[in-house]
């Protein structure tokens, strides 16, 4: 049965959700004094900032970006082709996400070729033809399946 | 809460509407249990490194078996890089919840609500960082791996809470039947089985396609990996490089001599040819990173027990490398008992029937087996008895 999320109801609470929500806050109370007790290492108003700033940016930007990419596709896109392409998109888009900093050189040592070793302006399109191909052949398994019998 | 019921006019899903059928509790709750396996896996093995560079007094990490640390640091990870795309599904997924009206119901709600900020920020932190770190990367202003370290306990902690939280409602929405709905049964629209299956193929995508950099059967796939195990001096990655580190001059100096000490006994003292005098021993062993990376090769050199012995060491003895490399934050690495005692445990001449390169610690370096990488001591002066 389906059931969206935004109308869960309160959750329930039971005596082991007591346990872990004891349990789960004296390890977060050992990470904040671990982050703390390092000021020098660990600058934990800028870790806390930059964590939050995480959290901040996704809601701001990237979640909202993402729903308007797939109200833009569910216009776009013909039915039978929204899964594949969707797939196309999100894969493409987490590929290049992982792949922006090789690509960009950033952490890349002149000194030492050992580390970012692969030619990314080639090797990443190859991961996005892979993930394209997945994506026609997924396409048209959707089309014959949905092919008119006689 | 009474006062936010006065306050409906400000509901935002009055003017917010959610139509997916993706935004699920059952797609939430598949997400959530993937999520959470990966952050456990990826918490359980970082602590295995944090432990073995920051050992308690009372353990000694084991020596064996050989390739261990390589398959943790290995899975530590994969299991992170897998976790990123199901990160941003989750939270695409659970996304109306942040419009949830009235947004506290009760007090227990209210804590449950207030573990979210470090949750998703401390995840983000732990799977950007770790990304940035995989890359050499550094733009932050804190020292990484204790950040990285300290951060972790802040969201496995908020994670725990959040399982308190949730495990009614995950348990309820696994147990309800499926009625379809939500599925289209012509198979044509992004189902929530076609979601769920997509996010799995991309986590495995991003997987397959970087896992080549610590299993070497995969190395020719590793096109988005840091690393890839055949590429380096003598065929093998370094993370510091001899000018990076200082240290030219001196280790090709003519007058480097390793010197070994064990309590009061007067030093002994080696040039380069009487160590390769001295019985030698080979070794098939990994070197493997924190950062995911690895690789096996095959090291020759003395044993580190026979200089201990030689010196005048106890058995069961434990014992510090010096490096040449005197400012570097590992420059020197302690062998427990184990370690000391392992016969594979060497100071290294060779690599593959080769002098070492200068990059992979020429003159000497140490090398054992299930040992982090970063306390595999290069440009070894100095081997002394704790």
């Amino acid at each position: 049965m389906m059931r969206p999320v935004e109308k869960s109801e309160t959750p329930e609470y039971r005596w082991y959700s007591y346990v872990l929500f004891a349990t789960g806050a004296a390890v977060g109370i050992f990470g904040v004094w671990t982050l703390v007790r390092d000021p020098a290492g660990n600058n934990p108003d800028y870790s806390a900032i930059t964590a939050f700033g995480f959290n901040i940016g996704h809601d701001v930007i990237v979640a909202p970006l993402i729903s308007l990419v797939g109200l833009a596709v569910a216009r776009v896109i013909p039915l039978r082709a929204r899964g594949p392409v969707t797939f196309g998109l999100l894969a493409s888009a987490m590929t290049l996400f992982v792949a922006i900093i090789p690509l960009r050189r950033y952490g890349a040592n002149a000194d030492n070729p050992s580390v970012h070793p692969i030619n990314y302006a080639t090797s990443v399109p190859t991961v996005l033809a892979v993930v394209w191909v997945i994506s026609a052949v997924w396409l048209l398994f959707s089309y014959r399946r949905q092919a008119p019998t006689l | 809460m009474r006062l936010f019921d006065k306050l409906d006019r400000f509901d935002p899903n009055r003017f917010v509407r959610f139509r997916s059928s993706l935004h699920d509790e059952r797609v939430a709750t598949y997400l959530g249990i993937g999520l959470g396996v990966s952050f456990f896996v990826c918490f359980g093995t970082g602590l295995i490194s944090h432990v073995i560079q920051y050992p308690p007094s009372w353990y000694a990490w084991p020596s064996r078996p050989a390739g261990f640390y390589r398959i943790s640091q290995g899975l530590h990870v994969a299991s992170g890089l897998f976790a990123l795309p199901l990160l941003f599904a989750k939270l695409w997924t659970v996304f109306p919840k942040l419009f949830e009206w009235p947004p506290v119901r009760n007090v227990a709600h209210m804590l449950e609500r207030a573990s979210l900020p470090p949750l998703i920020g401390g995840a983000f932190f732990m799977l950007l960082t770790g990304l940035a770190n995989i890359f050499q990367w550094y733009p932050f202003r804190f020292f990484f791996p204790s950040a990285h370290y300290a951060m972790a306990w802040v969201t496995i902690g908020a994670l725990i809470v959040h399982i308190g939280a949730k495990w009614s409602i995950a348990s309820r929405s696994l147990r309800a039947p499926l009625d379809g709905s939500g599925d289209d049964v012509q198979g044509s629209v992004f189902t929530r089985r076609a979601f769920l299956g997509s996010m799995l193929g991309i986590g495995g995508i991003v997987t397959a396609f970087t896992i080549g950099q610590s299993f070497s059967p995969l190395g020719r796939l590793a096109l988005l990996a840091p690393r890839r195990p055949g590429v380096g001096p003598q065929g093998l990655p370094v993370n510091a490089t001899a000018v990076g580190a200082g240290v030219v001059d001196a280790a090709t100096s003519s007058d480097y001599r390793l010197v070994v000490q064990a309590g009061t006994a007067v030093p002994l003292s080696f040039t380069l040819d009487e160590l390769r005098a001295l019985p030698q021993r080979s070794a098939e062993l990994p070197i493997a990173c924190v950062e995911g990376w690895s690789a096996s090769a095959m090291w020759t050199g003395v044993p580190v027990r026979d200089l201990l012995r030689m010196a005048g060491a106890a058995d069961g003895a434990v014992a510090q490398v010096e490096s040449l490399e005197e400012n570097g934050l590992y420059g020197k690495s302690q062998l427990n008992r184990h370690h000391a005692a392992d016969p594979d445990t060497l100071l290294a001449l060779q690599l593959n029937g080769e002098p070492l390169h200068l990059d992979h610690g020429y003159p000497c370096r140490l090398i054992g087996p299930n040992r982090p990488g970063v306390l595999q001591t290069k440009w070894v002066q100095r081997l002394v008895v704790l």
